[in-house]
């Protein structure tokens, strides 16, 4: 009965697991033109993780200016790190995303792969083109291409 | 504007008085926005030693080949000819300069211009012209909504890719868009314009400024989940770029007066 018992647990417990990563395989396409990209953003920004959304913040930015039509917000986005390939390894993380009013964020669902930069205020979001599918072709370039980072760089393209 | 008024021939074996080569060369200033990519002519009355290497004989065959039918141009403008004509003509034509008629001489602004109305499909499903933006740049979304798949950038793309320029690398990033062409000072009618903030920014095309200068209306992609325009401060715009092969100093930027998001009309 014991032995049951812990063999749903364990059951349990990887299937879990894999709900954070389970992606379909992307096509020929797609994984052309992500890994083109995916190894071009880490090489570009200081962090880097496959992550899960747990939840999210937003916060208006009041207008600094007396224009009546403009806005931003920033959407304070909080995940679990799943695995880590570029950066400080850490189990949770906070990014900031600004964005104008009104726009939703909109991320996938499942886990996915992020590359952020960071300021004084912490990590946030580089722009379009820093989400990455979780396929596990891209899962294992993006260990390949993080091993050969420069730890000392100090300059990040995507975050200028 | 005025008239081109002639006493003798001017070009390849023609008169060529200084006056009168002053005056071809004021009159195609004029019409530079319809012989790309002719630059501003000096204003010197001298033709070349060899005239079949001057810019004013470029510029005369130019328009002949476009405004004369002529297959074969002879780089001369004959008193009363088919050439000094269709000169006078295009230049008495309202509209013919850019200032007054910009779009039908950017071919950007035509196709951006068309595309107006285009939307996002909420939910899942994806607009299939949105996509074909997201192709122009190399951008692999397949979800037309959303911060993370922002396509204004894409928009700007697409749209470049159809009048033949090649797009910027990493064209999906609104700010990648600050290395294309030539940087230009001030916005003008058609120029791209950028704006940043920390994670991203936004890339669209210039159409008009308010009539106190302090606001520009802007044509671009993802502008409320659709391309429109839309008006927006003039000091969140950084850089404003051009084609290359455009002298954008004739270039003027009208007053905006047709309907925009978030704008009434402007007068």
């Amino acid at each position: 009965m014991q032995k049951q018992s812990l063999l749903l647990i364990l059951i349990f417990f990887f299937s879990a697991c894999a709900g954070h990563t389970r992606q379909n395989p992307l096509s020929e396409n797609q994984f052309a033109l992500q890994s083109e990209a995916i190894v071009d953003a880490i090489a570009n920004t200081p962090y880097s993780a496959l992550i899960r959304i747990t939840s999210l913040n937003r916060i208006d930015i009041p207008c600094t200016e007396k224009f009546d039509d403009y806005s931003e917000q920033k959407i304070i986005c909080h995940a679990d790190v799943i695995e880590t390939y570029r950066g400080e390894i850490q189990k949770n993380i906070s990014y900031v995303m600004y964005v104008e009013k009104g726009e939703e964020p909109n991320f996938p669902e499942t886990a996915f792969i992020i590359t952020l930069c960071k300021s004084n205020e912490g990590f946030y979001w580089p722009g379009v083109g820093a989400i990455f599918s979780a396929d596990i072709r891209l899962r294992t370039l993006a260990k390949e291409i993080s091993k050969q980072a420069e730890n000392k760089q100090m300059i990040f393209e995507d975050c200028e | 504007m005025k008239n081109l008024t002639l006493t003798g021939s001017v070009g390849i074996k023609g008169i060529n008085k200084p006056n009168d080569i002053r005056a071809v060369q004021a009159s195609l200033n004029q019409l530079l926005n319809l012989i790309p990519p002719t630059q501003k002519l000096a204003v010197d009355g001298k033709l070349s030693l060899r005239p079949e290497n001057s810019g004013t004989i470029a510029a005369i065959k130019r328009f002949q080949q476009k405004f004369a039918g002529m297959v074969r141009p002879d780089g001369r403008i004959d008193v009363n000819g088919k050439t000094h004509r269709k000169i006078n003509e295009r230049l008495r034509k309202p509209g013919a300069h850019l200032t007054t008629r910009p779009s039908s001489f950017l071919p950007w602004m035509v196709t951006a211009n068309r595309e107006i109305g285009q939307a996002e499909v909420a939910g899942k499903k994806a607009n299939p012209k949105i996509l074909e933006y997201f192709k122009a740049s190399g951008f692999w979304g397949a979800d037309d909504s959303g911060a993370s798949n922002a396509w204004c950038a894409s928009f700007v793309a697409w749209v470049m890719k159809q009048s033949g320029y090649k797009p910027v690398a990493k064209a999906y990033r609104a700010k990648q868009w600050t290395v294309f062409g030539q940087k230009i000072n001030a916005p003008v009618y058609g120029a791209i314009g950028i704006k940043s903030r920390k994670g991203g920014g936004h890339v669209a095309f210039v159409v008009g400024r308010s009539s106190d200068g302090k606001h520009l209306f802007m044509l671009g992609g993802n502008q409320e989940d659709r391309v429109q325009v839309k008006r927006y401060p003039l000091n969140v715009w950084h850089t404003f770029v051009f084609p290359r092969g455009y002298d954008t100093s004739t270039m003027t930027l009208p007053v905006y007066t047709k309907p925009a998001f978030n704008a009434g009309r402007e007068d």
